[in-house]
C-alpha cells in the first residue's frame, strides 16, 4: 500500500515537474518574440493560447503575402484554446474581413462585443467594420458606444459617419447624442470642417438644451462665425450665451453700451465678444481693484521699461450697423509713462485694421482719470469694429515704456 | 503677435471644404501613431475611404490593411493618398516612403533622381526573397510620373517608381 503511494506520489511529482519544465521552456522561448521562438513556445506548451496569438501578430506584420492566412489559423487555435478572450476574437474578425470573409469576420467580431461588451476598442472596430460593409444602421450605435466611452473617438466618429453617409441630419439625429460634451465635440468638428450651416444647428440645439458648459467652449464656434463676418449669428449666439452666463450688475456702463465687461467688474473671458489679452513680454495685464474710475475693478497695465513695444495687445469686437453714428466714451489714467509714445484707444473696422476710425489722445507721464471720446460714423461695409488700447513704438532714440495706465467705463454707444 | 491673431481671425479666409459624395472604401487602420486623416487621428480601426490623404508626422507610422490582404505600411514624415480605382487601388506618395503589398498601384511623387527612373525594375534587392512581383517590364512612365503595377506583389516605393 506504501509503496503503491509512493509510486503515485512520485509520478504525479514527475508530470508536475513536466509541466513546469515545459512551460518554463516556452515562456523562455516567448520572450525572445521572434517567429521562430515562438514556434518553439507553442511546440513545448501547446495549450497557451498566448503563444498563438503572440505568433498570428508577428506573422500579419511581417511583410508578405500569404500571412493572413497564417495569422487566421493561428487565432483560430487561440480562441479554439481561449474561447472567452474577446481580443482574440476581435483580432481573429479584423483578419477574416482582411481576407475577405465578411460573415465569419462579422460573426467574430460579434462574438468579441458579446464577450465584452463594454470595450470601447471592440465597439469601435464593430462601428467600422460595419461602416465597411454598409450597414449604417449598425455602425453608428456602436460608434456611439465607443465615443460615449472615449471622447477622442468622437470627432474620428463624425467625419466617418460623415464620409460613409453624407448626411449631416443622421449624425445629429443619430449619433451625436444628447450629451453636451458630444454635442460641443460635433460643432467644434462642423466648425473646423467648414460646415457653418450645420453648425449652427447644433449650436440652436445646445442652447435649447441650456448649455451648461460656459463661454469658453463656445470660443471655437463665435470665433468661426467672426471669421466668417457671419455677424447676426455671432451676436445672437453671444446674446445666448449671455442670458444663460448674465454679466454682473454694471458691466455694461449703460443699458445701449455694446462694451462687454466695460467696467472690468466681471472676469475677462479673453474670446467671443469679451475683452482679449494677448500677453506680451514687457507688459503685464491685471484687473485692478484698488484703483479705478467706477465700480470697484479697472484694467491696469504695467509696463517694465525695458522694451519699446508696439502694443496693440487689449481689445474686444464689437458688432455694429453700418452707416451709423456712435458715441465712445472711456477713462484712462497713466503713472509714470515714459517715452513720447503713451496710451491711447484706438477703433477700427475689423476688415481695414490699418485705417483707425478715431484714436484717442496719447497720454504720457502722469495723469488722474481723464475722459476720452469720440464720434464716428461707420462706413457703409463696416459691420464689425475693434476697440483697443494701443501703443505705438517710439521713434526716438529714447524709446523704452515704462510705467502703468488704468483703464475703466468704457461704453460704445449708437447716437439717437 | 496681435498682428497674427487679428490675421487669423480677421483677414484670412477660411478655404471652403466642399461636402462630398460618398466614396468607396479602401482598407482599414490595422495600427499607427502620430498619423492623421481629414484632421482626425487614426487609430486601428479606422476606416479608409478612397481619396483619403494619410498624413504620418515624425517618428510615426501607419499600416492599412487593404482588401484580400493587400496593405500599405506609411512610414514617418510621410503624406500618401489611397484612391480605389476599377482595377486596383492607387497609392500616390506625396512625400517621404511607403510600402505596398497586394493589388496596389505606386505613384510616386517624391524622388528628385530622375536617373533611377529608367533602370528601376521590381526586381531590385529589397523585393528579392520576399515572394515579391519580380517581373520586371510593368513599370509605366508618364510625362508626370511613373506607375508600378503589383499583382499580388510586394513593393517597396522607394525602390521602384520614380518622378521625372
Amino acid at each position: 500500500m506504501a509503496i503503491s503511494v509512493r509510486a503515485f506520489l512520485a509520478l504525479d511529482l514527475a508530470v508536475c515537474l513536466y509541466i513546469v519544465v515545459t512551460q518554463g521552456v516556452a515562456a523562455g522561448y516567448s520572450n525572445q518574440d521572434s517567429p521562430e521562438a515562438l514556434r518553439q513556445a507553442i511546440h513545448w506548451d501547446p495549450n497557451n493560447p498566448a503563444y498563438y496569438a503572440d505568433l498570428a501578430r508577428l506573422a500579419e506584420r511581417s511583410f508578405k503575402e500569404g500571412n493572413v492566412q497564417e495569422s487566421i489559423d493561428l487565432y483560430q487555435h487561440a480562441t479554439a484554446l481561449s474561447p472567452h478572450n474577446a481580443d482574440y476574437w476581435a483580432a481573429l474578425g479584423y483578419l477574416y474581413e482582411w481576407d475577405g470573409q465578411q460573415e465569419n469576420a462579422q460573426a467574430a467580431l460579434e462574438r468579441a462585443n458579446l464577450l465584452f461588451p463594454g470595450s470601447v476598442v471592440i465597439s469601435w472596430k464593430m462601428g467600422n467594420f460595419y461602416l465597411r460593409q454598409g450597414k449604417l444602421d449598425l455602425a453608428i450605435p456602436s460608434l456611439q458606444k465607443a465615443m460615449l466611452d472615449d471622447l477622442d473617438l468622437a470627432r474620428s466618429s463624425f467625419e466617418l459617419v460623415w464620409q460613409a453617409s453624407g448626411d449631416p441630419r443622421l449624425i445629429a439625429a443619430k449619433l451625436a447624442p444628447e450629451r453636451e460634451d458630444l454635442l460641443l465635440a460635433y460643432l467644434d468638428y462642423l466648425v473646423t470642417t467648414d460646415r457653418m450651416e450645420e453648425a449652427a444647428q447644433v449650436w440652436e440645439r445646445l442652447v435649447e438644451k441650456g448649455f451648461e458648459s460656459g463661454p469658453r467652449a463656445a470660443f471655437p464656434y463665435l470665433d468661426a462665425l467672426l471669421q466668417r463676418r457671419q455677424i447676426d449669428q455671432l451676436k445672437d449666439a453671444w446674446m445666448s450665451i449671455e442670458r444663460k452666463n448674465p454679466p454682473r450688475s454694471g458691466d455694461r456702463v449703460s443699458d445701449a453700451s455694446l462694451i462687454t465687461n466695460g467696467d472690468f467688474e466681471s472676469r475677462i473671458l479673453d474670446g467671443g465678444l469679451d475683452w482679449r489679452i494677448s500677453p506680451t513680454e514687457g507688459a503685464v495685464v491685471s484687473v485692478d481693484s484698488v484703483n479705478f474710475f467706477d465700480g470697484t475693478h479697472s484694467l491696469r497695465i504695467h509696463f517694465d521699461g525695458k522694451h519699446n513695444l508696439s502694443y496693440e495687445n487689449i481689445f474686444q469686437y464689437i458688432p455694429v450697423k453700418s452707416n451709423t453714428t456712435y458715441r465712445f466714451s472711456g477713462y484712462m489714467r497713466v503713472q509714470d509713462i515714459t517715452s513720447d509714445s503713451g496710451l491711447r484707444f484706438q477703433c477700427f473696422d475689423a476688415d481695414e485694421p490699418a485705417k483707425p476710425v478715431f484714436e484717442s489722445d496719447n497720454l504720457v507721464g502722469s495723469s488722474s482719470w481723464l475722459p476720452q471720446q469720440a464720434e464716428f460714423t461707420t462706413g457703409p461695409a463696416t459691420r464689425l469694429l475693434v476697440i483697443r488700447v494701443a501703443r505705438p513704438a517710439s521713434r526716438k532714440f529714447d524709446n523704452r515704456i515704462a510705467g502703468t495706465a488704468w483703464i475703466d467705463r468704457i461704453s460704445l454707444s449708437e447716437v439717437e | 503677435m496681435i498682428r497674427k491673431l487679428f490675421l487669423a481671425l480677421v483677414i484670412v479666409p477660411f478655404a471652403a471644404v466642399s461636402a462630398s459624395s460618398k466614396p468607396a472604401v479602401v482598407g482599414s487602420v490595422m495600427s499607427s501613431q502620430a498619423a492623421t486623416v481629414r484632421g482626425a487621428n487614426l487609430v486601428a480601426g479606422f476606416t479608409i475611404f478612397s481619396g483619403d490623404t494619410i498624413e504620418v508626422g515624425p517618428g510615426g507610422s501607419a499600416w492599412i490593411a487593404l482588401p484580400n490582404g493587400g496593405q500599405v505600411q506609411v512610414s514617418a514624415d510621410s503624406q500618401v493618398r489611397l484612391i480605389k480605382t476599377a482595377e486596383a487601388i492607387e497609392l500616390t506618395i506625396n512625400r517621404g516612403h511607403a510600402s505596398a503589398a497586394g493589388q496596389v498601384s505606386v505613384v510616386n511623387h517624391t524622388s528628385p533622381d530622375p536617373g533611377k527612373d529608367k533602370g528601376s525594375t521590381a526586381g531590385d534587392d529589397h523585393n528579392k526573397g520576399k515572394g515579391g512581383d519580380d517581373d520586371d517590364g510593368d513599370c509605366e512612365v508618364s510625362p508626370h510620373h511613373k506607375k508600378h503595377k503589383h499583382h499580388k506583389g510586394y513593393s517597396d516605393s522607394q525602390d521602384h517608381c520614380h518622378d521625372h
